[in-house]
């Protein structure tokens, strides 16, 4: 070591690592809410990976990677296509996999939805020899020890809770099978196992199973091994993209995990960004401390510069004094994260499950790379944060330091007062900024986020401008009270800590309001939605039918229902995903025909004329999100790919739905069953007869027809409130983290402050003052900090509450959504803030006033 | 012949899917079908091709090929078509096996697939015409007998080869009837083209090679049932630089001697045939490392010489030790390779393809 760095490290030891062991419990409070932060961050981050690190596509559990998936651009493909493209790729080493899929929910079970994966189980075989090395052995074991064929045997995932032989009753379709668990997916060297509730069924009875005979969900192809690998994999596309134009797209297996990547990537986005608050808050706390050490030593500061230590040597203490902080902050934040990660994932599987594919994600790892991102935002945001702060102790000269002139409460109320403002006013034109539209029908409003986050700090720096003001209040509402007096006299020129205080209040209600008020619109135009869209009595669906799957209900099963003495009338709807530019989307045929579903559309932009006029054959009315989506609007004509060809149509209308961010395109429902050749629907509401008990009916249903989900109109609306609840859990998870955080930088500010004050403190008690008058008057400041905060941060709601309703959520989802005020959970949230403070501020100014004069920090 | 490798996978329809065990398939297989009987009739072109009466069958082609500069190749493409029962339920199903030799840079790839019967492998009736996957073997429209047959080994290696039989089809055993084993229905029908000229290309390592040279085709029909106690099978086709040929199988008890249906049978040049008895003497022996399989490697083959009258004997030397199919669906692993043969004087007489079975562990192959 050189002589310098040697000194360098002597100083650190004998300055800041002196000053973090005297002031221990201070050290270990900042320490945590900052590693709180970065483990907030990271934990959000691990199980959003996590989340989409379990979408993954057949040949990727079962082969290693397939070359090229060919997905239909509606419904299914026929299994004709597979003869079809083998003729077409003649002699060239391709193996084509045939894949049919479906959900199978476990019955009198609580384990998640079984995915069932149909493929024929010797191309599997074949598989895995097309791509073996020459001279390896075989990989795959593939087996069971049942001497009998069998056309119930199912394999499952390593992972999952199945034992060899068990049998497993799930829904299919709308019947109930029982599953035999004939051994277990084989796990590829170098691979990791198949999601935990994966099962393989050989292609043709899952076909049976799930009424797709002679049908396939996609072909997925894989290039066998070899030296024309490469040479071959182009000519394979190029001629399967040939062949398929109109009726299949070629992509390659990352298109679908990017898909997946940018279907969730609006949802994810918006957890993330949640999850920077605790960290935005941390940033603003270690500012202040950082700032108010600065202060507390100056005396130090100056000895040592007047000692020939140069500015920038004390510039890079205080630096390494930061970076030190944000590294054990990162180190403790990861482990934290991934702690944090193993909750979370459950909360994120669960919504991704719910609105956009299955995922099996159970739990969350820590890599290397991760730990590496975690400690790199520690010690970044940490040095971000301190910067000033050690700038501030560079350039500020001895002699001012020494004469103790409290510089960091200097007079900028004006100049801050403009750049707060001008902060805002930045803010408001990026809220006008378009959405970014990368790839994949995905927008990001990245203008949004830009204004959200222009507005925090340009609100918190406003707010803590106002906090004298809030002198005069103090000492209004203390009377002649000596706590107020003197609390007032201290508010009146606020120190840098104080308005940062602020500032972070301000940033953690400002958010936390913001968010329960898009919560309270979203949830209030979601209400108004069902309120309209369900009038029916009951409600069948498959048990199999997910977000991202919705599967068939037998003809023959809506005729008995339609039979049933109980019912007045019945509606079908039949949905199916279809491809439309590339991009996924819901086609559903709906009886336009049918008053009830006539009632249940809220327009946006209104048909011209009665739904009854329009021809069926060529017209659609599409959902709002649709039509965000596609840029389609009234008027525009639609090319609907189907079996026969694409079907154009032209957009009548429309509607507000809130059922799905790809959007839907709503059709004439015999037209579509005529364009697809089906019979099937995927959705039955039913009226019943006047006087007809709803729940005795549905429970006689839910016997006669086990696959089925039957839902009486009440618990059906409880059913999506719900859904729509579970995707705001974690949410409110990270709110409180965020004002939590935010409440204990006030206790460490007015720690810091008091601290500083120690010989003031002493001469007020020399004077008579009570511990008990002490403490109140830090209470009086504590409660004017949080009360100033509120008052901004209430103000910052519902600016961002309106950035978020109108601009990110309409950009991201497509969605408009009506404003409403959640006035108790505000009230609310306000009062319990100024509460806490108020407790928090007494407390630390009991600890403040037995603290001696001579007391070093 | 070959049909120690053919009635295995008899016995293992779908191992690798795991639906059935290997003996239980074998108690499956009698059902309705029919079995081979003496003095059969054939008519081609018609009987080249699939005859879904009888479980079993398959299409056999061993050949050696020197491209233009004479550097040398071997290669296999067999085509299997099986039937299987299960209570009601009756499956066809199809394997196949491709095999590439590069003698000059010693390198031996080989691949399997089975499939269903169906849109990626199916074998026609009343004409020869096979696939799977991207492997076929089909013959021209009468009167032409050429064949033409498309392989490979996954992108490695393909060949497009058109195969012209230099004689008429040889038919083995009786007429055609081939015994394989003592009970009334151990019994093939056993079709060869001994003899085929053949071109085309075969692409290796990227590189475009014309290629010429002579194949073999088996065509067996079987019943698939065979004699008890049998372990294993050695079988060889031997094409003589005079323009004769060879076929010796000898079907091998546990104690290691041969089986009274074991068969060597001489191919004149004009087509004709006659049986010989024979005795069989490894010289060597070969142990795979990826299986531990102990195998003959040069073995001689002392028979009588039906055109000089006098006892001949001749070695049989692989052209590359490592030939063993270790790996595949199926799961049996067998050594099937290229191999020169040498008279007593150690002169090169002639080409061979020589089939072992057994070596890596006993086959189960009693249906009983």
């Amino acid at each position: 070591m050189s002589g310098h760095a040697a000194l360098k490290a002597s100083l650190f030891w004998r300055t800041t690592i002196r000053h973090w062991r005297t002031g221990i419990g201070q050290f270990l409070l900042m320490l945590g809410l900052l590693s709180l932060g970065v483990g907030v961050f990271v934990s959000v981050r691990l199980a959003n990976r996590a989340a989409l690190a379990s979408f993954s596509n057949f040949a990727d559990t079962l082969t290693g990677q397939s070359d090229w998936i060919l997905q239909p651009l509606a419904g299914t493909l026929p299994a004709s296509a597979l003869g079809e493209l083998r003729a077409a790729l003649g002699s060239r080493p391709a193996d084509l996999v045939g894949v049919v899929e479906t959900s199978a929910p476990l019955n009198n079970s609580k384990e998640q939805n079984l995915h069932l994966l149909g493929v024929d189980l010797f191309v599997v075989t074949n598989l895995a020899e097309a791509r073996r090395k020459p001279g390896a052995q075989d990989q795959r074991s593939f087996e069971s020890d049942t001497a009998d064929f069998a056309h119930d045997q199912i394999w499952v995932s390593p992972l999952s809770r199945f034992a060899k032989g068990q049998a497993v009753s799930a829904s299919i379709g709308d019947r109930t099978e029982t599953l035999r668990v004939a051994g277990f997916i084989p796990t590829l060297p170098g691979q990791t196992p198949a999601p935990a509730n994966l099962a393989v069924m050989d292609l043709m009875d899952v076909q049976r199973l799930s009424g797709k005979s002679g049908q396939l969900d996609r072909i997925e192809i894989v290039i066998e091994g070899g030296h024309d690998e490469d040479a071959v994999r182009r000519e394979v596309n190029e001629i399967a993209t040939r062949l398929g134009a109109g009726r299949w797209t070629v992509e390659a297996p990352a298109h679908g995990r990017e898909s997946a990547n940018t279907m969730t990537a609006a949802f994810r986005l918006n957890l993330t960004v949640l999850s920077l608050i605790a960290l935005l808050v941390g940033l603003y706390l270690i500012f202040q401390t950082l700032d108010g050490a600065v202060v507390r030593r100056r005396t130090e500061i100056a000895i040592l510069r007047a000692l020939g230590v140069p500015a920038g040597w004390i510039q890079q203490l205080w630096l390494a004094e930061a970076a030190v902080l944000g590294l054990l902050a990162g180190i403790i934040g990861a482990g934290l994260g991934w702690i944090g990660a193993q909750g979370s994932v459950q909360f994120i599987g669960r919504s991704i499950n719910t609105l956009y594919f299955e995922t099996s994600a159970r739990s969350a790892t820590l890599d290397f790379r991760e730990a590496v991102i975690a400690i790199g935002l520690g010690v970044a945001s940490s040095l971000f944060a301190g910067w000033y702060p050690a700038r501030i102790a560079a350039k500020t000269p001895p002699a001012q330091s020494l004469a103790r002139h409290a510089w960091s409460g200097s007079r900028q109320h004006l100049r801050n007062a403009i750049i707060g403002a001008a902060l805002i006013g930045l803010g408001v034109v990026a809220s006008w900024i378009p959405p970014y539209r990368p790839v994949g029908g995905v927008r990001f409003p990245l203008g949004g986020y830009a204004a959200a986050f222009l507005w925090i700090f340009g609100v918190g720096v406003v707010t803590a401008t106002a906090l004298p003001l809030w002198a005069w209040l103090v000492r209004g509402l203390g009377g002649r009270s000596v706590p107020g007096r003197v609390a007032s006299s201290y508010l009146r020129f606020p120190t840098t800590r104080h308005r940062f205080s602020v500032a972070a209040l301000v940033c953690a209600i400002g958010m936390a309001a913001g968010m329960a008020i898009l919560i309270a619109s979203f949830e209030g135009s979601i209400r108004g939605w069902i309120q309209q869209s369900l009038q029916s009595d009951l409600y069948l669906t498959s048990k199999a039918t997910t977000t991202a799957h919705f599967s068939p209900i037998d003809r023959s099963t809506v005729d008995r229902i339609a039979a049933d003495p109980a019912v007045a009338s019945i509606a079908t709807r039949v949905y199916q995903t279809i491809v439309i530019d590339g991009l996924s989307t819901t086609l559903g045929g709906l009886e336009l025909k049918n008053p009830t579903v006539q009632a249940s559309f809220r327009w946006l932009e209104k048909p011209r004329k009665a739904l009854d006029s329009y021809d069926a054959a060529t017209s659609a009315f599409v959902s709002e999100s649709f039509s965000d989506r596609f840029r389609k609007y009234r008027g525009d004509e639609v090319s609907v790919p189907t079996p026969s060809g694409l079907k154009r149509v032209t957009i009548g209308g429309v509607y507000s739905d809130y059922a799905s961010e790809r959007g839907t395109i709503a059709i004439d429902e015999a037209t579509v069953q005529t364009w697809f050749k089906r019979d099937s629907v995927t959705h039955i509401a039913t009226i019943l007869k006047p006087g007809a008990d709803a729940t005795a009916v549905r429970l006689r249903w839910a016997e006669a027809f086990p696959g089925l989900i039957v839902y009486e109109n009440a618990s059906l609306r409880g059913q999506i409130l719900e859904v729509f609840r579970q995707t705001f859990s974690l949410t409110y998870a990270l709110e409180v983290i965020g004002v939590v955080v935010a409440i204990s930088s006030l206790a460490i500010t007015l720690a810091s402050v008091l601290m500083e004050r120690r010989d003031q403190l002493t001469t007020l008690r020399a004077l008579g003052f009570s511990r008990r008058e002490l403490a109140l008057s830090a209470c009086g400041e504590g409660v004017a900090i949080a009360g100033c905060a509120v008052v901004g941060g209430l103000l910052l709601s519902l600016a961002l509450g309106w950035l978020l309703i109108h601009v990110i959520n309409k950009q991201s989802f497509g969605w408009t959504l009506g404003f409403e005020l959640p006035a108790a959970p505000l009230v609310g949230l306000a009062v319990s803030t100024v509460f806490v403070s108020a407790i928090v501020s007494y407390a630390v100014g009991r600890w403040g006033a037995g603290l001696r004069a001579d007391r070093e920090e | 012949m070959s049909f120690a490798v053919a009635i295995r996978f008899v016995f293992r329809r779908a191992v690798a899917a795991g639906l059935l065990s290997v003996v239980g398939l074998a108690l499956q297989l009698r059902g309705d079908f029919r079995v081979p009987q003496p003095n059969p009739e054939f008519h081609f072109p018609a009987d080249h091709g699939s005859h879904p009466d009888f479980p079993l069958e398959w299409w056999y082609v061993t050949g050696h090929l020197y491209d233009e500069r004479n550097e040398r190749f071997g290669f296999q493409a067999t085509f299997f078509r099986q039937v299987s029962e299960d209570g009601s339920e009756r499956e066809t199903l199809h394997l196949a096996h491709m095999a590439v030799l590069d003698v000059s840079r010693k390198n031996f790839i080989y691949q399997t697939r089975l499939n269903r019967d169906g849109w990626d492998a199916a074998s026609a009736v009343g004409k020869l015409s096979a696939h799977n996957g991207n492997w076929s073997i089909v013959m021209e429209k009468a009167p032409s007998e050429r064949i033409d047959l498309i392989g490979g080994v996954r992108s490695e290696a393909s060949f497009a080869l058109k195969l012209n039989p230099k004689k008429p089809v040889v038919l083995f055993g009786d007429k055609g009837y081939s015994r394989k084993g003592e009970g009334a229905d151990a019994a093939s029908y056993y079709l060869t083209f001994s003899r085929l000229e053949t071109s085309g290309t075969l692409r290796i390592r990227g590189e475009d090679m014309k290629v010429h040279g002579t194949s073999w085709m088996d065509h067996e029909i079987s019943s698939s049932r065979l004699g008890e106690g049998l372990i294993g099978w050695d079988w060889v086709c031997i094409q003589f630089l005079d323009g004769r040929e060879l076929m010796m199988y000898r079907l091998r008890h546990a104690d290691g001697s041969s089986d009274p249906a074991s068969m060597l049978t001489w191919v004149d040049a004009t087509g004709a045939t006659r049986k010989e008895s024979f005795a069989w003497r490894p010289l060597s022996t070969w142990t795979s490392v990826s299986t531990g399989g102990r195998y003959p490697s040069t073995v001689e083959l002392s028979t009588r010489d039906p055109q000089s009258g006098g006892a001949v004997k001749f070695s049989i030397e692989p052209l590359l030790l490592e030939q063993e199919l270790a790996a595949g669906p199926g799961g049996i692993a067998y050594w099937e390779g290229a191999c020169r043969v040498r008279d007593a004087s150690g002169k090169e007489i002639g080409s061979a393809y020589m089939e072992l079975t057994g070596y890596v562990k006993p086959l189960k192959l009693t249906a009983k």
